[in-house]
């Protein structure tokens, strides 16, 4: 009983969110140029609906492709970090001087050397995906307990399969944390990197919307380029409590 | 004959405050399929003196023989049960007590074999496909019990395995231990605080005294075998108690 009543609270605060865009739209007080009431977004659906997702499936392939190159990179390199005491303390300083950088400011840089085409921003969301699980790999490595660790060696296991098997399963929780929060910040990225120099692209779109003054067009590629990311953390989410239905959380 | 032989063994541990004697001049044979404890106050160094044997920490002086061998780092041949809950929380029952057998590449048919008897020994059929995490602290505590028993271990290593546990589930685990032990004998080397549970427990209990670790007294502990709950009221069961008890004080 209690539960369904904190679920009606959550329920009525979408509905008051959607009453107030109602409300300011419908009654004339917020001119459609700068928040576009429900008709100008039913026709805005209706005539350009092909544009937005051909755009946005421009983007979504940026953004997968740097998602995935760059939080697997992130494994591997913090793996292979964490596996070995003089890798570590090679890759530990480059680590640092990467970690700090805020992955936007590297643009005009890549739009410098690579020009506006594709790779550049995909290179971007390389970046900040591989920063973000590389630091969290790392860190996940170094908080495996020492108990399980001496547990397997005194039951005959030597250093690769102390790595294969108590390392890896127990990181696992963490490691699927960080890819959550690498796959939201790629939405971002790959939107911002399109912000600045792209011929193709949701955010493209959204930049020559702007020009025209379409906030219609805006509103409506902020809401797909949004479920998508929804969609993509719910995806992460039913993936995590496959992989960690051991885990203490999910009791 | 003797499974484990320790001479001469000394630990000295570089602290910031200079050199620390953790442990000093330990010597003592632990015979095949005997039962010894080892018990001392905390700090004692009955912990640092199990790491050693186990392998997972160095000595500074001695050495450690078994079946007349030296022991070089850790190993199966002396599988440890600790005090913390170290199941492996991503493995089911099941899992958790094949682990050594799979990583010592053991065939799957014969691991099959080993793993079920455990589990009907231990009692834990039925939970064979549950997580650790659904399981009560005592029913870990089997399956990391099951887990060192099943890589079919030279010696059994016990570091206060029951320490974390209340008194109702611990003494019930002690019984659980003797009836697994009378069925599968092993050479054991228990770690306690608590000199009921070794007196309990033992062929011989092993006092430790604290800084630096030395041995005290080697008292043989003779009560009859098979061992029950009402030993631990007994008369005789309380004088050797209280006896131990002004050793150990003193």
């Amino acid at each position: 009983m209690k539960k369904m009543n904190i679920k009606i609270f959550s329920f009525l605060s979408v509905l008051i969110l959607i009453g107030i865009w109602l409300l300011l739209t419908l009654s004339g007080w917020v001119k459609p140029l700068f928040l576009p009431g429900p008709k100008e977004l039913y026709e805005v659906i209706t005539t350009s609906y092909k544009d937005v997702f051909m755009h946005m499936g421009y983007t979504l392939i940026r953004q997968l492709g740097g998602f995935v190159i760059g939080s697997l990179a992130g494994i591997i390199v913090g793996l292979l970090i964490a596996s070995n005491r003089y890798i570590e303390a090679f890759m530990d300083p480059i680590i640092e001087i990467l970690r700090p950088i805020p992955p936007l400011a590297i643009i005009p840089l890549l739009i410098l050397w690579l020009g506006i085409g594709a790779l550049p921003q995909m290179l971007l969301v390389v970046f900040g995906c591989f920063v973000i699980v590389i630091v969290s790999t790392v860190e996940a490595v170094r908080n495996v307990p020492r108990i399980y660790i001496n547990a397997a060696r005194t039951l005959g296991a030597n250093s690769f399969s102390v790595y294969r098997t108590i390392v890896l399963p127990a990181i696992i929780p963490s490691l699927v944390g960080a890819i959550r929060v690498a796959a939201g910040a790629s939405f971002g990225l790959v939107v911002a990197a399109e912000f600045m120099g792209a011929q193709e692209g949701i955010g493209y779109y959204m930049i020559i919307a702007q020009r025209y003054l379409r906030t219609d067009m805006i509103l409506l590629s902020i809401i797909i380029i949004s479920a998508l990311a929804w969609l993509t953390d719910q995806a992460i989410r039913i993936l995590e409590r496959r992989l960690t239905r051991w885990s203490e959380r999910h009791s | 004959m003797n499974k484990l032989e320790i001479h001469g063994l000394s630990k000295v541990f570089q602290s910031q405050m200079g050199p620390v004697t953790a442990l000093e001049n330990i010597h003592f044979d632990v015979k095949e399929g005997e039962f010894i404890s080892i018990v001392g106050t905390s700090g004692c160094g009955k912990s640092t003196l199990l790491n050693i044997i186990s392998g997972l920490e160095s000595h500074t002086t001695g050495e450690i023989l078994l079946d007349q061998i030296p022991v070089q780092g850790p190993g199966s041949d002396r599988a440890v049960v600790f005090q913390s809950d170290a199941t492996f929380p991503w493995l089911t029952v099941y899992e958790n007590i094949e682990y050594g057998l799979k990583v010592k590449k053991i065939d799957p048919k014969q691991r099959k074999q080993i793993v079920e008897e455990l589990l009907s020994l231990l009692e834990l059929d039925k939970f064979s496909s549950a997580y650790p995490k659904e399981l009560s602290g005592g029913m870990r505590k089997r399956i990391d019990i099951g887990r060192a028993y099943a890589v079919q271990p030279e010696i059994l290593l016990m570091d206060e395995p029951f320490g974390a546990l209340d008194i109702v589930t611990r003494e019930m685990m002690q019984d659980e231990l003797l009836r697994i032990w009378s069925e599968r004998k092993k050479t054991v080397i228990f770690i306690t605080h608590d000199l009921e549970e070794a007196m309990y427990l033992s062929d011989r209990i092993i006092l430790l005294s604290p800084r630096p670790g030395r041995i005290k007294e080697v008292i043989p502990i003779d009560f009859p075998r098979p061992r029950s709950g009402q030993l631990r009221e007994s008369q005789e069961f309380y004088q050797l108690r209280n006896q131990l008890r002004h050793i150990m004080g003193q």
